[in-house]
């Protein structure tokens, strides 16, 4: 699994080229997040919308992601059905910011910047 | 669907199934078709392959709500996650057997596994780790048995000789949350 980076409108958008963030791939997740992350300072969204299945491990490979950046904001966009199950059951919705897709999460840049 | 290799335990005989029936009955496997048996290893690509089977199998039937099959997804993968880290203890090519009984508009599930015993002989608790900490507190685990518990309560686990059995019901829905 990959996590693509790019920056859209200053916002750095991370996107999982997986349909599944489970288990297996939880480490290496990681480490690619804080690579991505590392050496930038605006706002972080993922774009989930790719991601039709997480599991209990990918929900916390998300949350040891969100940790990574001590402080600042984890944003999340599009997540499918299950993903959003997930998030809500654990109530770790309350945790992130989660926009309904990469539009409006990018939308939300002129709030902020006002 | 891989073939169950002689070298494992043998799996249990369709009495086994009946003399459960005594038990209180959960996801009573001899009541007949569409009972879906589904053997595993665990390894690299399980997980994906069970949640695959499982979607299909239970979608195919088109009995039953979307959240229903979402729930079912959600609890079997979690199961399965459980048997291969701590039944098997990560190692692959430990047997799964996986039984979907679709019967009565319910789906009840019964996981078996030749692995380690759980802890204390009992289904682990499943309280739902605390989110309202500060952000270095968070959870990273302990959301799996917090899931199945919500979405299929009350799950019966039992071992027979060197045989883990967790039986289930998936729940269909979540809104008493």
């Amino acid at each position: 699994m990959n996590l693509t980076s790019k920056t859209q409108d200053g916002v750095l958008v991370l996107t999982p080229d997986t349909a599944r963030i489970d288990a297996a791939g939880a480490v290496y997740f990681k480490e690619q997040f804080r690579a991505a992350t590392d050496a930038f300072s605006g706002r972080v969204v993922m774009n989930l919308s790719g991601v039709n299945f997480m599991d209990s491990s990918g929900l916390g490979a998300i949350v040891s992601a969100l940790k990574l950046l001590r402080g600042r904001k984890l944003e999340l966009a599009g997540l499918t059905p299950v993903v959003a199950k997930v998030f809500k059951l654990t109530c770790m919705d309350q945790v992130f910011v989660i926009h309904a897709d990469m539009a409006s999460a990018l939308a939300a840049n002129d709030a902020n910047a006002a | 669907m891989p073939t169950w290799p002689a070298h494992w335990p043998q799996m249990m005989p369709m009495q086994h199934n009946r003399s459960v029936k005594a038990q209180p009955a959960i996801g009573d496997l001899s009541a007949g078709p569409p009972v879906m048996r589904f053997q595993y290893e665990t390894g690299k690509d399980c997980l994906g392959t069970v949640i695959e089977n499982v979607s299909t199998a239970i979608s195919e039937t088109g009995l039953f709500s979307k959240q229903l099959c979402e729930n079912a997804h959600v609890v079997v993968a979690e199961v399965i996650n459980n048997i291969a880290e701590h039944s098997y203890q990560g190692k692959s090519g430990g047997p799964i057997q996986l039984s979907i009984d679709m019967s009565d508009n319910k789906i009840a599930v019964e996981a078996l596994d030749f692995g380690m015993p759980m802890p204390q002989l009992a289904v682990p608790c499943g309280q739902r780790p605390n989110h309202a900490v500060p952000m270095a507190s968070l959870p990273e685990g302990g959301f799996g048995w917090y899931l199945i518990h919500t979405l299929a309560p009350k799950p019966r686990y039992i071992r027979r000789g060197h045989t883990n059995i967790l039986r289930f019901v998936v729940q269909d829905c979540d809104d008493h949350l």
